[in-house]
């Protein structure tokens, strides 16, 4: 999408911030350990910095944000963001953007929800409400490699389809009332253990996955295949549409299970506003994380680091008791923050690479020549 | 190739095709639906949506995405309704409004440019932000400007169509003729297509995409006027949500989102498809919780139709050898 970035983000920068593909550039680069620049520019280092910064600012402002039980809170909010957030990477990755995933979740909830009323087995009920996910995937996929409609209005009309489908449904009525204390277990607003929950395990886990996935599967290498060059890779024989497909498809499942867990959380789903507005945060965290928007970069590590830097941006506000008039003006400001921090990450390696070694020639960006859609 | 085969082929072509489809289904199925009064008021509550994916188009053309177009509606309706409150001339006062909307493009753009930063971040930082700053400015609660300011906006009548009419129609052929046959339009086009091509052909890339921002800014806040004479009220979120449907607008109506192609009066018609068909449904006696789902429905089948469309070239020909159909990775 953005292809007349300056000549700075292309060659070096993009390489140098390419953490799962770029292996041999860090080996180039990294000669000296102690090489900052090489690393400002890793995919997470803008919202690591940026989560630094906050410790150390509210560390000495007000040292209750920052205890053990101010980030136990945090991280277990963010979770929800971050299972999303890491199936809207692989998307990414794969050249896509998947809107669907805040409706998905809302459907997955509420489905959780009134299969739990109607007295149907808990663990039938996630098996059901995962492969619903899995369907949504799967619709969403179909209707881009195969009927060719474009991602961002196919997942766009699917979001607009599911919210549409859950408000028929239940007649905007909330669905309340199914929580028992297991499924209070599984939403984490139960702990298990001193500052750990057990939503926090499963994103550990899918977080684990997902970059197992990406780095070392040859799916996750044809993922990055296709969304580096989709030309290139259909000619290397990779099955570019089935790939594409599977990306949504986790997508979506990652969508249905981040409902689950929130329908626990939240104790009480409300059809029109539960989980709105989440594709956008998962974007954002997928973004600040180091994925591209125009596909074949992004780190699901990056991504985890992304989602709970905006958590932090939203709970600092609320920690200040910020007039909420105010809020949303700060929550734009930090996050415009957060991008500069991982702009002039990128600035910085980039510099640091043109002093090491002579640039032969200036690295063209890679530009598809427009096709239709 | 016939001159039927053309115009089906025409990026335009879907949304004309879905369009028709719809009036003939609500036609037959609602004697009040192709009334003079319906019409009219099918096409005043289309305009908004109207204004907001013509910006839009210029932007995604471009090459880029602006998501805040939502909060600078916002922004528009509540800058002019307070400069109306203090006292301000009414046509001082909306131009106020589309000056605040300029002023969101101009910060998105050179954010975007001179930065670096991607499009999607920033403007999704300037919906809150600009949001925010509404929400501080009219203190959250609805402004009341004085009654009758605007009210020639959107209330008059020439004959028996709405002057809102008469404006909107006005802007989608000046803004046609600005995307089709200036050099700025050109430009955009250029840019969006290949901007490295466009760079050595002399075009100024980075002004050209801060214009595009700028243009949709306005017609944003232009969106946030009229909206706010319709509603003869301005709230903080009167535009909220705006901007999925904008895009999904432009697109409907050809545009592409991997930017160098697009056209003004195919958003327009896309956004007058969506708002036909919440009238029709309405119209038809369905609950209103049936919208979203018809609407999702309908986004999907107009561009799929394109794709459909698109595919006519290869009816009764010998297929061109494509190594990569699936459209594109992107």
């Amino acid at each position: 999408m953005i292809v007349a970035k300056k000549k700075t983000t292309s060659g070096h920068a993009s390489s140098a911030a390419n953490d799962s593909g770029g292996a041999q550039e860090h080996r180039a680069s990294t000669s000296t350990v102690l090489n900052v620049s090489s690393h400002v520019a890793r995919p997470g280092a803008a919202p690591a910095l940026f989560i630094v910064l906050v410790c150390i600012v509210m560390g000495v402002a007000s040292p209750g944000f920052t205890s053990l039980n101010g980030w136990y809170f945090m991280v277990n909010e963010s979770v929800f963001i971050i299972l999303i957030a890491v199936g809207m990477t692989v998307v990414l990755i794969v050249g896509g953007i998947d809107l669907s995933v805040g409706s998905g979740m809302a459907v997955a909830a509420a489905l959780s929800g009134q299969l739990l009323l109607d007295g149907v087995p808990m663990a039938l009920v996630f098996v059901i409400v995962l492969l619903v996910g899995v369907a949504v995937g799967l619709v969403n996929g179909l209707l881009i490699t195969y009927v060719g409609i474009p991602d961002f209005i196919a997942t766009l009309a699917m979001l607009t389809a599911l919210r549409g489908v859950l408000l028929i449904w239940t007649q905007g009525n909330p669905v309340l009332g199914y929580v028992t204390h297991a499924y209070g277990v599984i939403g984490g607003s139960t702990k298990i253990a001193p500052y750990l929950t057990v939503p926090m395990l499963l994103t550990l886990a899918v977080a684990i996955a997902g970059s197992v996935l990406l780095r070392y599967t040859v799916l996750g290498r044809h993922i990055h295949a296709v969304g580096g060059d989709g030309d290139a890779a259909v000619l290397m024989g990779v099955r570019a549409k089935r790939v594409k497909i599977a990306c949504y498809v986790i997508s979506g499942v990652l969508a249905a299970l981040s409902g689950i867990l929130l329908a626990g959380y939240l104790s009480q789903v409300s059809p029109g506003t539960t989980a709105s507005g989440y594709e956008l945060m998962a974007v954002a965290a997928a973004v600040l994380g180091g994925a591209s928007l125009s596909g074949g970069r992004g780190s699901v590590f990056g991504a985890c680091l992304g989602a709970i830097a905006l958590t932090v941006i939203t709970n600092l506000l609320s920690w200040w008791n910020v007039n909420p008039n105010w809020s949303d003006v700060l929550v734009g400001v930090l996050i415009l923050l957060a991008a500069l921090l991982q702009r002039a990450g990128v600035i910085v390696a980039t510099r640091g690479g043109q002093t090491k070694r002579p640039r032969l020639a200036d690295p063209q960006p890679v530009t598809r020549a427009p096709q239709s859609v | 190739m016939t001159r039927l085969e053309r115009a089906l082929r025409a990026h335009e072509g879907p949304v004309v095709v879905a369009w028709v489809v719809l009036i003939i289904v609500f036609t037959v199925g609602s004697s009040h639906f192709l009334t003079i009064s319906n019409i009219d008021q099918v096409l005043v509550q289309s305009l908004f949506v109207v204004f907001v994916a013509i910006g839009m188009t210029f932007v995604l053309t471009v090459g880029g995405i602006d998501l805040s177009v939502g909060s600078v509606i916002g922004l528009g309706g509540a800058i002019t309704g307070l400069l109306l409150i203090h006292g301000v001339p009414a046509w001082l006062a909306v131009l106020g409004g589309l000056a605040a909307g300029g002023f969101t493009g101009l910060a998105n753009g050179l954010l975007i440019t001179r930065l670096g930063l991607a499009d999607f971040i920033v403007t999704l930082a300037t919906l809150s932000v600009v949001q925010g700053i509404v929400e501080v400015m009219t203190a959250n609660a609805p402004i009341n400007y004085p009654p009758h300011a605007l009210s020639t906006l959107t209330s008059g009548h020439i004959g028996s169509v709405s002057t809102a009419v008469v404006y909107a129609v006005l802007i989608v052929i000046v803004m046609t003729g600005v995307y089709r046959f200036t050099p700025f339009g050109r430009a955009v086009v250029a840019v969006g297509m290949n901007p490295r091509a466009a760079r050595l052909a002399g075009i100024g890339v980075e002004t050209t995409r801060v214009r595009a921002y700028v243009v949709s800014g306005v017609l944003a806040g232009l969106a946030g006027v009229f909206l706010a004479s319709y509603l003869s009220t301005v709230q903080a979120l009167q535009g909220s949500g705006y901007e999925l449907t904008a895009i999904a607008a432009a697109v409907i109506g050809g545009t592409s989102l991997r930017g160098g192609r697009g056209s003004v009066w195919g958003a327009a018609l896309g956004a007058l498809l969506l708002s036909t068909l919440q009238n029709g449904l309405v119209l038809l006696g369905l609950n209103g919780y049936w919208f979203d789902l018809v609407t999702g429905g309908v986004i999907a089948l107009a561009v799929g139709l394109g794709g459909g469309l698109q595919g006519i070239r290869w009816i009764g020909r010998e297929k061109v050898a494509r190594p990569y159909q699936d459209g594109s990775p992107a």
